[in-house]
């Protein structure tokens, strides 16, 4: 099979087995052609990753190519059968002038990151935190399972053995099809979760205000260096990924809460199931993402609601066994509190905080999106006007920024400054979308923006 | 140091390590080029998978070594001469 071929099976498996989780969790929703698009990649990572791995003992007799295959199209057909289709947005293809030179400079953006992603190598992390996983994976004997020396391997514990395998997983099934190992085909992946980025929040924004906010909103995402070069789109790392997962649950949660419409707490949900299989920060993210729709819940069923926080965390104990059982090493970037360490608490929270601000502030990383959120949240608390919903959005993107901070005071690394340097900018990218959400949801207001509400 | 992937993985195949051996990683800063030791590291964890690279060895998890740099220790045998700035030996 020719190798452009090889790459186009692999992703179209993918997007088949989203699509059809798509269609059943969203149990008839309405839903733009861009956020089914983007669903059906984020979901269908997801799925394939969680199957892919559940079912490891088999591949002594079977590839993982057919197993996986074999269970995304029994999907498939199992949600063509049911009577429930996803129903199509209610605003078409009636584009202004404006939209459609919006809409233009979007998609240049977007082919000037995939050229970038393919034509620069894999970043740091991106090869020898993911891809090594992948390889290991292709080049075992039988292909598809993880060695089980590889996680309690003391000399490799740098390439973060407990991290979850969304990524590896997504790089492994195009070598699988490709039959091969190849480092350049596996970057097509980065740049196709940025794009689900963007099309989640600009659907988000197309729900509460006109479709030219919604494309300005995308492009500016597209201006933030950290979303897209280094340790964005172009890098192979699993920021954007993650970033990809998240923010579209906070867009999903926050339409829940507005229009009290559960089936979209169903699509944040399965969002999050994919976060806390990208990254082990997913978990962070998920939980104050569930915690804060409890909290601005008001007089939605909380028990439903629910199901934001236990089904992530429900979904993840096979890893979570499968890392104790295999005695998977920890990489040693931090350390238990202890009773001598909290002499040290103060001093390190006044160390990081102003490093943290200070990356807040950087207009070379995030433009003026942080400044804005802050303002607008301050605006939204003095105004008075603000929605459940808002505060939700605020809530989600403040608390993991506090834990964020304070979790420098369990840094193992001699030089704390340095692991915030390191690592700060990384933390904020699955925050920025979410920001960015908030920001213009808030100057819909102020500027009275034309909503064309539909949702 | 200008030495590439296939010449090393080349000269460790000529050199007969088992596949999980421990191999310690000594590294002359002047000798390393651009490259710091945490990058030196990890390509040669990645490239060499499963022998086990060490910059720490704990006492006893290695037999054989790679120097970085022009200076190996009288204690060591040199088995192969990669490039001028990369020699991989025994310990023993």
């Amino acid at each position: 099979m020719p190798a452009w071929l090889a790459i186009l099976c692999s992703l179209a498996v993918l997007l088949l087995f989203g699509d059809a989780v798509t269609k059943m969790a969203s149990r008839g929703l309405r839903l733009l052609w861009y956020e089914r698009c983007a669903l059906a990649w984020l979901l269908g990572t997801g799925a394939s990753t969680i199957a892919w791995f559940l079912l490891t003992p088999l591949y002594r007799w079977i590839s993982p190519i057919w197993v996986v295959t074999g269970i995304a199209m029994a999907l498939v057909f199992l949600a063509s059968r049911r009577s429930t289709r996803i129903g199509a947005g209610a605003v078409g293809f009636a584009f202004s002038s404006e939209a459609i030179v919006l809409t233009f400079v979007l998609l240049l953006q977007f082919a000037v990151l995939g050229l970038a992603a393919t034509w620069t190598t894999l970043g740091w992390d991106g090869l020898f935190n993911f891809e090594l996983k992948a390889r290991l994976a292709f080049e075992h004997a039988p292909a598809g399972q993880l060695p089980g020396t590889y996680f309690a391997d003391a000399s490799r514990s740098w390439s973060h053995p407990r991290y979850p395998l969304l990524v590896p997983f997504t790089e492994f099934w195009i070598y699988s099809w490709l039959g091969r190992i190849d480092q350049s085909a596996v970057k097509i992946v980065f740049p196709l979760f940025y794009v689900s980025l963007a099309a989640l929040v600009c659907g988000a924004v197309r729900r509460v205000a006109n479709l030219q906010s919604a494309l300005v909103t995308a492009i500016a995402l597209g201006c933030m260096p950290v979303l897209t070069l280094l340790p964005g789109a172009a890098s192979g790392y699993a920021d954007v990924p993650l970033a990809a997962s998240v923010a579209g649950a906070a867009c999903f949660t926050y339409m829940a809460l507005r229009t009290r419409d559960l089936r979209y707490a169903n699509i944040a949900t399965g969002l999050l199931i994919v976060a806390v299989w990208t990254k082990a920060e997913g978990v962070i993210l998920a939980g104050a993402i569930g915690l804060s729709a409890l909290g601005a819940a008001g007089t939605i069923d909380r028990r439903r609601l629910s199901a934001l926080l236990w089904i992530p965390a429900l979904a993840l104990v096979p890893w979570q066994v499968a890392i104790r059982l295999n005695g998977a090493q920890p990489t040693g970037d931090f350390r238990a509190l202890t009773f001598s360490g909290m002499s040290n608490v103060v001093d390190t929270l006044i160390l990081v905080w102003p490093l943290v601000i200070k990356e807040l502030m950087r207009p070379g990383h995030w433009g003026l999106v942080w400044p804005c959120f802050f303002a607008s949240a301050l605006l939204m608390v003095a105004g008075r006007r603000s929605t459940r919903a808002d505060w939700f959005l605020a809530a989600a993107v403040l608390i993991p920024l506090k834990v964020y901070a304070c979790m420098y005071v369990f840094s193992a690394w001699p030089d704390v400054s340095a692991h915030v340097g390191f690592s700060i900018s990384r933390l904020l990218v699955p925050l920025a979308p979410m920001a960015t959400f908030f920001v213009v949801r808030q100057l819909v207001d102020d500027l009275g923006i034309d909503t064309i509400e539909w949702a | 140091m200008k030495v590439s992937p296939a010449e090393i993985t080349a000269a460790v195949r000529r050199a007969a390590w088992p596949d999980d051996a421990g191999v310690s990683l000594t590294i002359d800063r002047d000798a390393a080029g651009g490259l710091n030791a945490t990058q030196l590291h990890y390509a040669l964890s990645y490239l060499l998978y499963p022998k086990q690279i060490w910059l720490d060895p704990p006492p006893g998890a290695t037999r054989y070594g790679i120097v970085i740099g022009p200076s190996v220790s009288a204690s060591h045998t040199t088995i192969e001469k990669v490039s001028d700035a990369m020699t991989l030996v025994d310990l023993k």
